[in-house]
């Protein structure tokens, strides 16, 4: 195997660029515009403590993701880390 | 008084009682908030570092765009979203190499930073622009019987001229909690490190802080950061499966303010957390009707 890599060295693994610590966090703001998921089980409890259900931030705003990918396309940061935008994940 | 309300991820997404505190306390005040509609993560200033700088600061200028076309200056509680957007503010002001490059992008959406507003912690809000009297003149529970050992964290202390760790403590002592030192008081929780190392961080930071803080008996630690809140939490479930209990809430200033100004603890949403505080409610629930 590793003789062949030798002579075929596309046949590698693609690790991508980001420190594996950091993957999803970088991920995660290109996808939904935060680095922390937000999960619906708090919808309900922010309605009980007087809080809109959604967070008005990216969370609740699909405009600011738009701009936020299409930051990360002109700047050309989407293929620095293999992110595919379409999809909104890591290639690899 | 206005501002906008820089929410960031963590608080409006695992901590919605901070964020229910804080506008609780704040409409106590007469202070208006304005929520910044389509902000984003600040992003964290680790991303310049590991990925890219200009796409850091484009992000960040982004908001601070959005913020100035509300017209209000800006606040956060999240200890790293005011730093990321204080070292991208001094950035756009410094550079303007990066200014340009940065406006022109935000063009494309009708957005420009032009550098109008200004970035506030909390703890200025609270201190430098309300005033520990005016503060105080809401408090209506003062939460004399609480000993709480203070959590100021690292990112505090990155602005030696804006004196936050002491202006939290200030603002703990005004709402009546009596302040317990402790020498590893200066010690980051360990947040920042786990992502390289966990055990590292959860035995040679969070644990030597909890060790101390248990032993200095405070009923829970009093905080302003997000991360270290989380890390905290996290560091006393991780041990409490290897049978070391500390049971120590972690609880944002934030809070405890809105309770000494006679909000309950589950309107705020305070029991929403892994550790819940059940034996400081009851402490201070018992004080406030005995």
């Amino acid at each position: 195997m590793e003789e062949n890599l030798q002579f075929y060295p596309l046949r590698k693994d693609l690790k991508g660029f980001l420190p594996p610590q950091f993957r999803i966090s970088i991920s995660n703001i290109l996808s939904i515009g935060h680095v922390q998921e937000f999960v619906d089980m708090w919808k309900g409890r922010r309605v009980k403590i007087g809080l809109s259900d959604i967070p008005p931030t990216a969370y609740k705003h699909e405009f600011a993701i738009k701009q936020i990918q299409d930051i990360a396309k002109k700047l050309m940061f989407d293929k620095k880390i293999g992110f595919d935008l379409e999809k909104r994940k890591l290639k690899y | 008084m206005e501002y906008s309300f820089f929410l960031g991820c963590l608080i409006p997404s695992f901590q919605p009682y901070v964020e229910s505190a804080t506008r609780k306390v704040f409409g106590k005040l007469g202070i208006v908030i304005h929520d910044i509609e389509g902000a984003s993560c600040c992003p964290p200033t680790d991303i310049p570092r590991i990925a890219d700088e200009l796409m850091w600061i484009t992000l960040a200028a982004r908001n601070l765009a959005l913020v100035e076309k509300l017209g209000y200056d800006v606040f956060a509680v999240c200890s790293g979203c005011f730093e990321t957007l204080m070292e991208a503010k001094k950035i756009l002001k410094e550079n303007k190499e990066v200014n340009e490059k940065v406006n022109q992008i935000l063009s494309n959406y009708g957005l420009e930073y032009a550098g109008k507003v200004k970035v506030k912690n909390v703890l200025e809000v609270l201190y430098d622009d309300v005033g520990l009297k005016k503060l105080e003149e809401t408090i209506v529970k003062p939460l004399t019987n609480i000993k709480i050992c203070l959590q100021p964290g690292c990112k505090l202390r990155k602005f030696d001229e804006l004196n936050l760790p002491e202006k939290l403590k200030k603002i703990a002592e005004v709402i009546g909690c009596q302040v317990i030192p402790y020498k590893s008081e200066r010690i980051c929780c360990g947040f920042p490190t786990s992502f390289l190392n966990l055990d590292f961080a959860y035995r040679e930071r969070s644990k030597v802080k909890l060790d101390e803080i248990k032993s200095a008996g405070a009923d829970c630690i009093v905080l302003v950061c997000p991360a270290c809140l989380n890390q905290l939490e996290m560091a006393q479930l991780k041990f409490k499966d290897e049978g070391l209990i500390y049971d120590i809430p972690c609880i944002n200033l934030l809070e405890l303010i809105a309770i000494a100004q006679g909000f309950s603890a589950t309107s705020i949403g305070s029991i929403y957390r892994r550790i819940r505080p059940t034996k400081l409610i009851n402490k201070i629930e018992g004080k406030t009707h005995g």
